[in-house]
Parts: C-alpha cells; structure tokens; sequence
C-alpha cells in the first residue's frame, strides 16, 4: 500500500507539474510558432501579470483569478503595440536585432519592477480564500493546485478552439505556414502577426496573474519559466497546443525524476542542457517530420 | 588618408604608454584599465558578434573560464603568472572548439539562445560545485605576487588590447574577413560559393574566445577577486555586446569608441544599481531601433548631411 501511496502522489504532483508548465509555454509557443521570435521577453509578460494581479489584490482587494481576465484587453493592447510599433520592422532585418531589442526592453521591465517593488518577494498566496488543503485518495493538496489546474483546463482548451475552430486561428495558423501563401488567401499578415503577439503576451500574462495564486513573485519570476518555456517550446516542435502539453509532460516527468536524484540548486541545469542538446540535435522540435 | 591614421594611430599609443609615467598608479590609471578592459572584450566579441553576425550572447562563458584557470594555476599552483596566462588561453581556444562546433550550427537566434543557456549552465554550475570552481558562490580573492602595482597591469592591459585591436585589423582584411562578411550577408549563398560555413564561424570563435579568455585572465590582476556571478553572470555578455552597437558593429573602430564610451556611462551611473541595467536596455533598444550602426552610423549621418549642405567633396 505504501508503495501505491508513493507513486500516486508523484503522479499528481507530475500532474500538477506539467500543466503549470504547459499554461506557462502557450505564449511562448503562439510568439515562438508563428512570428519566428525568439521572445525573450516571455519572462516580462509572466512578471507584468504577476504584479498586475498582486497590485489589484492589496489596493482593491480583487481576487487573481478575477484581475487575470481585466488582463485580459491591456495585456492584449501593450503586446500589439511592442510588435506593431517596434518589432515589425525589424523583422525583415534579422532575427538577432529582434531578439537584441527584446532583451532590452526585458532589461529595463525587470529593473524598472525592481525600483518599484524592490527584490522581495511578494506572496500574496496564503492570503486568498481557497488557500486551504484538501484530501484526495489520502494525499494533501493545497486547494490552490486545484485551482491552477482548472485554469489550465480551461485556458487550454479555449486556445485550442480559438486556433482551431475560428477564422482568425485558421489566418494565424495560415500565416505561420505559409506567409506569402496566406497573404494571397486574403489574409492581412501584418495586421495578424500583431495580433498573435497580442495573443501570445495575453496568454503569459494571464499565467503571471494566475500564478500568484500558489508563488511569490519578484522581479526574477519567469526568469526560469522562460527557459523553462523555451524548452518546451523547441521540444514541441512551435506548433500545436497538443505538442506543448506532451512535452510539458516529458519535461514535468524529467524534472520529478532528476529533482529526486540531484540537489536543488544543480536541478535547473538539466533544464538547459536539455535544451542545448535539443538545439543542436533536432532544431526543428521533436514532433516535427 | 592612410598616412594621417598611421599618425594618429602612434600618437595615440604614445599618450597610452606615457600616462602611467606622468600620473602615477592611481587615479586615471585605474580608470583607464577598466577602458581597455571594455575595448578588449568588446574587440574580441566583435570578431564573432560584427564580423561574422553570430549574435553571441554568453561570451562570458570564456571570460569566466579565462578568469578561473588563470586563478586555478597561479593563485591555487602558485605557477608564474606569464605562464598561466598562456595556459589560459590555450584552455579557452580548446573550450570554444567543443562549444562552438555544436552551437555555430545554429542559425541566428538560435545561437544567441544556445550560447546564453551555455553561460547559464557555467553560472549555476560554478555555483554549486566549489570543488571545480575555487570559492563556490562567494569567490575567492588573488593574492597578487609581491611589489605588483596597478602600473603592470596597465602595460599588460594595453599590450593586449594592441593585439587585440591587431588582430581584428588582420581579420578584417583577411580572406577569413571576407568570408566571414559572405556568411554575415547570407549564409546559404556563401556555403554556395564553396565556403566552408562553419570552419569560418569556429575560427573566428576562437580567434574571439582568446582574446575575451585573455582579458578575463588580466582583470585578475587589478580586481583580484574572481566569483561566478561576476564572471559568468549575463551582464559581462551584455556589456561587450552593448559597447559594439555604441560604437559600431563590424568595424574597427566601433569597439574601441564604443568601449571608451561606455564606461564613461557606467562611471556617471555607478551609483545607481538597478538604474545602470534600466539604462543599458533603453540605450540598446533606442539604438536599435533608429541607429543600429551606432556612433559610427550618427557620425556617417552628420557627415553626409554636411556633404550635402555645404557641397564639400
């Protein structure tokens, strides 16, 4: 029996696990995917939804499940206009210079939130009216998980029908295929480029409001999401919703498995190595052809 | 034209060899070794960085290792300091063959995402493993030979960002340069012209990686400390990047205006500790943005608007 227990709280912490890190990587995967962006400000975007949320709950009271949707619109408006006012033309000059310019601009988030919110970090967790443990199958949960897992549910499943099942998914989804193509169809690629980096800054965001649910935040939150995230990304070959979740998956069962065997503070580098050796062996993702 | 530079050129290495014998060890010698420090790295990043457009974005990895077997075979072997300063570069040219193989294969940003995580793992790795890495997370602190003064380590600094600057003018008008300007234009093209790809991009990564080993080396002697944070952390990596686009990527000259520009910049914000980082992303973005070829580029720019103004030649 003991042995059933084990493994049944390693399952639903693994559960718990990749589903965290399959909500943190859609932003990534849509920006990633479809605008050939390697958005190093994924981590900016998690840390803006965290604050948000944070500074809404101590001056307003408003609980982060309910800020993460008034995130909604603005988080929207700031990614589609970084993209339509300074990253679309730069994409035809090159990757790097993109790539440069969205590391500046995450220089001066984070240290714009350090001067603002200074290092600490802020928890906001314990205070929320589901901060309560429950018993599933005999394990403690904290109800906070439960939570987090709902939201994932729910966010994944309506990107999955947003991408799939309505005409602006079919455009975004043209465009990443083919651009030219798409433009021939009738399809304004510009303007959906600026939408999808709306989208993708929507979708981190929201994970960074949902997030202060269960983790303190300060201004290096998303710093390891972010790798965390590209990895899934390069993993999942930057294309579907279902890829993105098998490979939180793996990821998920890799890191319970390593964590067990290594101390904490070397446990990151199998993140990256992982992730140099997916570089270099199959740039295209796994997934992929 | 070529004659008036050469002129310069001696004049300015005259000033730079005689101002420790007017000023003396302190002062504006220990400024200046923090210039030729920037001019360096940033010279040598220029080589991968400019030249050959291979964004790299964890040069402090061989900064880092520079700075460690340096201080692994003098400080902890007590071996002579010329000694390990050759050792140390050696180590880093093998370091940046087994590095670079792998990762110049990648294309664009994904080299500069594969070389950051590099300096990540190095970062957390020489962390936690103080049985590699002298001094785990706090560093260790060089205990410099006796009678050194900050005059030697300014002479050795200056002889190297001569070499430096030296070699990056040979690649610059080498077969090697031209190769390289090819695969920064367009790769597939220059792979159809029968140049091998990525032979160029690993040679000059580790014309690049000895020199950024060497100055990480000779810091030690002025800073005389050395902990993973500081070396390998993101903020070196930037620094060099940031200095080229001041100055001017790809170019010779860039580095060299850059660097000294920069750390004028880093002098006036030395007491503002979060604002300094705030301010290097708003420069890069801003620079980015509407000057991607920095002061060299504002200099053309002006240059041009007097041509056409005042009808000069």
């Amino acid at each position: 029996m003991l042995v059933d227990g084990l493994i049944y709280s390693l399952f639903l912490h693994f559960i718990f696990l990749s589903s965290t890190y399959a909500l943190m990587t859609y932003g990534m995967a849509l920006i990633c995917g479809i605008m050939r962006i390697i958005n190093v400000l994924h981590a900016g975007f998690i840390m803006f939804g965290g604050y948000f949320a944070y500074t809404l709950f101590i001056y307003f009271g408003i609980d982060p499940l309910l800020s993460s949707i008034i995130l909604i619109p603005i988080a929207f408006i700031l990614g589609f206009s970084i993209h339509r006012v300074l990253l679309a033309r730069l994409a035809s000059i090159s990757m790097q210079m993109t790539l440069l310019l969205l590391f500046a601009i995450w220089l001066i988030a984070q240290n714009l939130a350090l001067l603002v919110f200074t290092a600490d970090p802020r928890m906001i967790a314990s205070r929320l009216p589901y901060a309560f443990e429950i018993y599933l199958g005999g394990v403690s949960i904290s109800f906070q998980r439960i939570v987090l897992l709902a939201s994932f549910i729910l966010i994944s499943f309506s990107t999955y029908i947003l991408l799939n099942r309505t005409m602006l998914g079919k455009a975004i989804r043209g465009t990443s295929q083919d651009e030219e193509a798409a433009s021939y169809c009738g399809v304004n690629t510009k303007l959906i480029k600026d939408i999808a980096f709306g989208i993708g800054t929507v979708l981190a965001s929201m994970f960074g409001a949902l997030a202060t649910v269960l983790y303190p935040i300060d201004p290096f939150f998303g710093t390891v999401f972010q790798f965390k995230a590209f990895v899934i990304t390069v993993l999942a070959g930057m294309e579907s919703i279902i890829g993105v979740i098998v490979a939180s998956m793996m990821i998920g069962a890799i890191e319970s498995v390593a964590g067990f065997y290594l101390k904490f503070g070397l446990l990151d580098i199998v993140t990256y190595m992982l992730l140099l050796v997916i570089l270099i062996i199959r740039p295209q993702g796994l997934f992929k052809g | 034209m070529k004659s008036i530079y050469r002129i310069l050129v001696i004049i300015s290495l005259v000033i730079m060899v005689s101002i420790p014998k007017i000023s003396g060890a302190d002062g504006i010698v220990r400024y200046l070794l923090w210039v030729l420090l920037i001019i360096t790295l940033s010279s040598g990043w220029n080589i991968i960085g400019g030249y050959a457009g291979q964004f790299s974005l964890g040069h402090s990895v061989f900064y880092g290792i520079g700075a460690y077997i340096f201080v692994l075979f003098f400080h902890s072997f007590k071996i002579h300091w010329a000694l390990s300063f050759f050792i140390a570069g050696v180590f880093s040219v093998i370091t940046s063959i087994i590095v670079g193989v792998p990762t110049l294969r990648l294309r664009g940003g994904y080299f500069a995402v594969g070389t950051l995580t590099l300096s990540e793992v190095m970062r957390v790795w020489a962390n936690n493993a103080p049985e590699v890495f002298k001094g785990g997370v706090t560093g260790v602190a060089v205990t410099l030979p006796e009678g050194w003064s900050p005059i030697y380590s300014y002479y050795l600094m200056l002889s190297l960002t001569v070499v430096s600057v030296a070699i990056s003018y040979f690649v610059k008008n080498s077969t090697l340069g031209l190769k390289l300007r090819a695969i920064k234009d367009d790769e597939d093209a220059a792979e159809g012209l029968g140049i091998n790809v990525l032979r160029c991009k690993v040679a000059a990564l580790m014309l690049s990686s000895l020199i950024v080993s060497l100055a990480g080396a000779a810091q030690i002697t002025f800073t005389a400390y050395v902990s993973p944070d500081s070396v390998f952390g993101v903020k070196r990596s930037l620094e060099m990047v940031l200095a080229c686009l001041l100055g001017g990527l790809g170019t010779l000259y860039g580095p060299i205006i850059g660097g000294a520009l920069f750390e004028i910049l880093a002098r006036i914000l030395w007491g503002f500790p979060h604002l300094h980082l705030l301010i290097y992303g708003g420069i890069i973005a801003t620079l980015i943005v509407f000057e991607p070829r920095g002061v060299i580029g504002i200099a053309d720019r002006i240059r041009h608007i007097l041509k056409s103004r005042l009808f000069l030649r």
